[in-house]
């Protein structure tokens, strides 16, 4: 067992992890964070995306043990029902989710690329989103989403 | 996955060490090519020494016409590096266009390196470019490093800690993607240095080349229209699910073509 | 009657934004794998690395002695303890006359594997982890025996065998129409086309896997079922009548959220019979999660049918009679929706928009040892679609006259509404001409050579496609339920057993609700997925809306009606006297009057509960034009979607937005069949090659940059008291003849002529690439025994 600390959305916390523990199954399983979902067995799909000190990264390509030190950021932690996010409040305008399960990947995607390209072009977008799959929308109303971020955190 | 022990040196020799001491151990880059195979049960070391916490394998600087590349650097890092773009911009494309977001905030060059998949972009630019791999031990030029089938001149234990690229005057990288994994197909990584014309391929063989009939040609003339009557052996390029090797043959061509017309 | 606030805005006809979304949005949905249980065991299941193999011996040992292993369970396990398999084909025949055929399908396999996937042994742990580690441990003895994957080298002579009752491997048969009658019309027709197509194998691939918590209760022996699933009560049936032999009260299904299904989640699995099972052997809660890998490998698969099409027309264009002959590999097990799917479904809508009196269609249901396939968004719609439309472009380009032109030369018109086609299907409304006429515009089709003409100057082969088409919907269910109920802390709940999975129908019904109700939308509470509260068809064929959508209108209304009656006893007043405004019953003339939730609180169980039953007068027929621009690098064979544009009759749009997110998102799921999807098995082994994400090519956010989507609403359906028609499926089916009649047009623009009718999807680079080049697949003709 390894002792790890780090902030979780916005909170220090420590915990005792086995090294081979995944950093999606600690959230999911060790903090009850079900927003962050597993969507595939390869890393390809996206749909872990958490934010690791403000950068999108992959959950299931991550060790728990690898957090230590860090700020890890999940959906949970953007916003709530209540008290959505403007990029959550982005993509609700915008039609930009159906059945859910690829949005919380999207919305961190989202988060990771405004925060260094906060005025993409749709080339950009469409860049930043590469590796977010989403079988539902097509895509066109996230990109939309973006945009309409994009604006309305300038 | 399997258990393990997680270390965490923080240099070099430390890591170097925990490696020899461990039964089956493997260092961790930025684990975008190790966790996944470690989920599928493909690799399962007894030990995974974690290069994370290692400054001096981090870090670009450019000096004497030398762009040196630490082996911990992300490609997200070089592909926002000013440095890089200005000196090198096809090498920052090549790091912008690995993977996505997500792979380029944590895939590392010495991790893309040591793997040697015959897919990755890296391969083709440390290629592309005459590199030179600085280990902990020794110096291996690019030119000895890529030896086969995710085999690299490496010996075991020895670690990757720097990458040296000189500046060239002009170069490119035209990447055509896998339509499902978005690796390289073919990938193709042009330059012209003092030293000549190099035209390094990955994703059509079992490993990086460099194309040496379109080299000759282009070393003849610098033009598209040059490499038009070459033709490249599907002989040893590889057939998928994907493509075939004369259409990945094509494809050197095209993509050696349109790098040249790019600059 | 309505206040005009709430129905203005949140009412039907608006683009009210979903209510499911703020939970969503913010990941605090419960999709299966959120579920937890106290004390659950985990389950993972041993597949078969063989595609065909007789199970020799399983040694469960080594696994049984690991850490956490709580137990360990072969197909005989469970047929000794009174399992049956699940049920297969029915009412279907073999060629010859017999019923149709299917091996036996267990939970868990039974002394053979017939595909590469199929589910051998399961065992359960304390953790996943463990389960997984023990399963290592299993050591299953297999005798190989010869393979079969491919339709071709099934129905050739000496192929190896999938089942003993299926000779030839033929499962089932149906042949429709007049085969002399269309053999005489295709002897004297001045033009006939034919063309081999393939459609070819797609996975669903939802974005959520599959998963499934079973927990039992050791007071009442009754099992809760968690299922991530389209149709809760089919499901339940089918596990306590068919496979568990247990009263149906026994179990109870509960859905929760549902991350995509497209037609995929409908049906019981083997993997669902295995954890309800296993979770009543050992009284302790089940889990099981899909990898995606095993997703790959045993959810049921789309599409894979091979057909011979052809088309006979006279010297005007007008068709003259339609013939396909289809084999459809049904997998190693032919399920009731695999067969009916490709043999019959499909068929009904093969005329399509179009007004053809002749028809001979024969289709063969084909066993190979791959997995079973099942619907996918379209369920042989596409299919039947992608070969009328291929062929008419075939024959416009043959007669050499404009693709739309000839289209509407054969299209039926709306006087002849109501139309019965020559499957007996009878379309109740359709305006197909108007339709094409409206895209037509949209796509600016007359300006397209000046397009072309600029793609050429930057280097790039333009090509246009077309596809004009109805599709079918309903599942063949028309009957919905659902009940109503006013409480008295101010909410409408409305139950329907239909169930969500991404297509917004809660948003959907509570706009409806609110046209009936006239309060704010957060009043009204959508639930669907608990076969305790109610049962049944669920959610497939684009039905829910209009079936259940028009149960929630009628429901509704019902229960304003009967709360009138209960207003009237309140107030002492007779009914008539009473006027519904906006959540309030007032006594015409005063001020007198009661909240509709105060009289709910007046009532003796402190609720309003009405139940209504609505069954609608058939299918709904969505039709649509949609028209695909698209540029071939001649030096790649990439293609590029540069336009995309279509006119959606969808009758009424209830959510606008929703609508057309469906359309789109279908679209995209088309464009992923024309472009670069497909499930391949290697032709010897019969091992899943397309087994991963990294083999498996889905569209990503750079495959279209804009739709131009439009709806026609003047058309509303006559079938349903909304009007509406179900509109889930269409965008899937139009987007994939569009495609890739346009990369045909670019192909055949650029000196290839009809030989580019040779090409076949996915249209991959190399594919197209290979088509400029003059090279394309040579693919055997079928031909079929007619009537």
């Amino acid at each position: 067992m390894t002792t790890i600390t780090f902030t979780l959305n916005g909170q220090g916390i420590s915990a005792e992890v086995e090294p081979q523990t995944l950093l999606v199954d600690f959230l999911r399983t060790d903090r009850g964070l079900t927003g962050t979902h597993v969507g595939c067995d390869t890393s390809q799909c996206g749909a872990c995306t958490v934010l690791v000190n403000g950068r999108s990264a992959r959950s299931c390509a991550m060790l728990a043990v690898q957090a230590d030190g860090t700020e890890i950021t999940t959906i949970e932690g953007l916003g709530t029902p209540e008290a959505p996010h403007p990029i959550q409040q982005a993509f609700m305008q915008c039609h930009g989710l159906q059945c859910g399960f690829c949005t919380p990947g999207m919305v961190m995607s989202t988060a990771s690329l405004l925060s260094t390209c906060p005025n993409p072009t749709d080339e950009q977008i469409v860049h930043g989103l590469e590796g977010n799959l989403c079988r539902c929308t097509g895509y066109v109303n996230i990109v939309e989403s973006v945009r309409v971020a994009a604006a309305a955190l300038k | 996955m399997n258990a393990f022990e997680h270390h965490r040196p923080a240099s070099t020799a430390q890591a170097v060490a925990a490696l020899s001491a461990a039964a089956d151990g493997r260092f961790l880059a930025g684990g975008q090519s190790l966790l996944p195979a470690m989920k599928f049960g493909l690799a399962a070391p007894s030990d995974l020494i974690d290069l994370g916490r290692i400054t001096e394998l981090r870090g670009i600087q450019l000096e004497a016409g030398v762009l040196r590349i630490g082996a911990m650097t992300t490609h997200a890092e070089v592909a926002e590096s000013a440095i890089v773009q200005a000196a090198i911009p096809a090498l920052a494309r090549l790091a912008a266009g690995i993977g996505d977001p997500g792979v380029r905030h944590r895939g590392t060059l010495g991790g893309s390196l040591g793997l040697n998949d015959p897919a990755a972009c890296y391969p083709a630019g440390v290629l592309g470019l005459g590199a030179t791999i600085r280990t902990n031990q020794r110096t291996i030029a690019a030119d000895d490093f890529f030896v086969g089938l995710y085999e690299t001149a490496l010996e075991p234990g020895e670690l990757i800690v720097a990458v040296e690229f000189p500046v060239p005057e002009k170069a490119a990288w035209m990447k055509f993607k896998q339509p499902a994994s978005r690796f390289s197909m073919v990938g193709v990584f042009v330059s012209r240095r003092p030293a000549g014309v190099r035209v390094a391929v990955t994703g059509a063989a079992s490993c990086a080349f460099r194309a040496t009939a379109l080299e000759s040609a282009l070393t003849q003339q610098w033009s598209a229209q040059a490499c038009a009557a070459v033709t490249i052996d599907a002989a040893t390029l590889n057939t998928d699910l994907h493509a075939s090797a004369a259409y990945r043959a094509h494809l050197v061509r095209v993509l050696t073509q349109r790098a040249v017309a790019s600059l | 009657m309505n206040a005009p606030n709430e129905v203005g805005r949140f009412g039907s006809g608006h683009s009210v934004r979903r209510i499911e979304d703020p939970t969503l949005v913010s990941g605090t949905g419960l999709y299966a794998d959120d579920a937890q249980a106290e004390g659950q065991l985990h389950l993972v299941l041993l597949r078969s690395p063989y595609a065909h193999a007789r199970i020799v011996s399983i040694d469960t040992a080594a696994a049984q002695a690991m850490p956490g292993v709580v137990a360990l369970y072969r197909g005989a396990d469970l047929v000794a303890a009174g399992v049956k398999p699940l049920p297969t084909v029915a009412g279907f025949l073999k060629p010859g006359g017999g019923p149709a055929v299917s091996p036996p399908r267990h939970a868990l396999a039974v002394d053979v594997v017939r595909f590469v996937g199929e589910a051998v042994v399961a065992i359960l742990a304390q953790t996943r982890e463990q389960a997984q580690a023990a399963r290592d441990a299993v050591m299953v003895d297999y005798e190989d025996l010869p393979t079969v994957v491919d339709v071709f080298d099934a129905v050739a002579p000496d192929a190896p065998q999938v089942w003993s009752d299926a000779p030839g491997n033929i499962a089932a048969q149906a042949l429709h129409g007049k085969a002399a009658e269309a053999a005489a019309a295709f002897a004297q027709a001045a033009h006939v086309v034919e063309l081999n197509l393939v459609n070819q194998r797609l996975s669903a691939v939802p974005m959520e896997p599959r998963a499934a918590l079973a927990t039992p209760d050791t007071a009442t022996g009754r099992l809760t079922l968690r299922l991530s699933s389209q149709m809760p009560s089919g499901a339940r049936n089918t596990l306590c009548d068919n496979v568990l032999g247990i009263p149906q009260d026994r179990v109870r299904v509960v859905v929760g959220d549902v991350g995509g299904g497209f037609g995929m989640k409908t049906g019981l699995y083997p993997e669902d019979a295995v954890v309800a099972w296993t979770a009543l052997q050992l009284q302790r809660p089940v889990k099981w999660v899909a990898d995606r890998s095993e997703e790959f490998l045993s959810t049921s698969a789309g599409r894979d049918v091979n057909t011979t099409a052809a088309l006979a027309l006279d010297a005007q264009g007008k068709i003259l009679a339609l013939r396909v002959q289809s084999l459809a590999n049904v997998g190693a097990y032919a399920t009731g929706t695999g067969v009916a799917i490709q043999l019959l479904i499909g068929p009904w809508v093969g005329t399509s928009i179009y007004d053809i009196g002749l028809i001979d269609y024969r289709f063969r249901a084909v066993l190979t040892h791959t997995a079973p396939a099942g619907a996918y968004r379209g369920a042989g719609r596409p299919e039947a679609i992608y070969i009328i439309e291929r062929l008419m472009d075939a024959a416009a380009r043959r007669m050499g006259i404009d693709g739309a032109d000839l289209r509407r030369r054969n299209m039926i018109r709306p006087e002849q509404m109501p139309y019965t086609n020559p499957m007996g299907q009878v379309y109740d409304t359709g305006h197909f001409e108007s339709i094409t006429r409206q895209a037509v515009a949209l796509a600016d089709w007359p300006g397209f050579e000046a397009r072309a003409a600029q793609s050429k100057a930057g280097g790039r082969l333009r090509g246009r496609g077309i596809a004009s088409f109805l599709e079918w919907t309903g599942g063949n269910a028309f009957e919905e339920r659902v009940t109503v109920n006013i409480t008295a802390d101010g909410l409408i709940e409305i139950f329907t057993a239909t169930m969500a999975m991404g297509q917004g129908i809660a948003t959907t019904y509570a706009q409806l609700a609110v046209d009936i109700f006239g309060v704010p939308i957060e009043r009204v509470r959508i639930i669907q997925g608990d076969t305790d509260r109610g049962v049944g068809f669920g959610s497939a064929g684009s039905r829910s809306l209009f079936t259940a959508g028009s149960a929630v209108k009628d429901g509704a209304q019902r229960t304003v009606d009967h709360a009138k009656e209960l207003a009237a006893d309140a107030l002492e007043v007779a009914p008539t006297d009473l006027e519904y405004t906006a959540g309030r019953f007032g006594v015409a003339g005063t001020d007198r009057g009661i909240d509709l939730f105060e009289l709910a609180s007046r009532q003796p169980t402190r609720r309003i509960d009405v139940e209504s039953v609505t069954k609608v007068l058939g299918p709904t027929w969505p039709n649509a034009c949609h028209i695909c621009e698209v540029e071939v690098d001649p030096e790649t064979g990439e293609v590029a979607i540069v336009d995309y544009c279509s006119v959606n009759d969808v009758g009424r749009a209830v959510n606008p937005m929703i609508v057309i997110g469906q359309l789109d998102g279908g679209a995209v799921q088309g464009i992923g069949q024309a472009l670069c999807e497909q499930v391949i098995y290697d032709r010897s082994s019969g091992q899943l090659q397309t087994g991963t994400l990294s083999d498996y090519a889905l569209p990503r956010a750079d495959i279209i940059a804009a739709f131009r989507t439009t709806l026609d609403q003047s058309v509303p359906s006559t079938n349903n008291p909304l009007g509406v028609k179900g509109v889930g499926e269409l965008g899937t089916i139009g987007a994939t003849p569009a495609v890739v009649n346009a990369v045909v047009d670019a192909l055949a623009r650029a000196g290839q002529g009809s030989a580019a009718e040779h090409l076949q999807m996915p249209l991959t680079p190399e594919q197209v690439w290979n088509g400029l080049q003059g090279r394309y697949p040579a693919l055997p003709r079928i031909e079929i025994p007619g009537a």
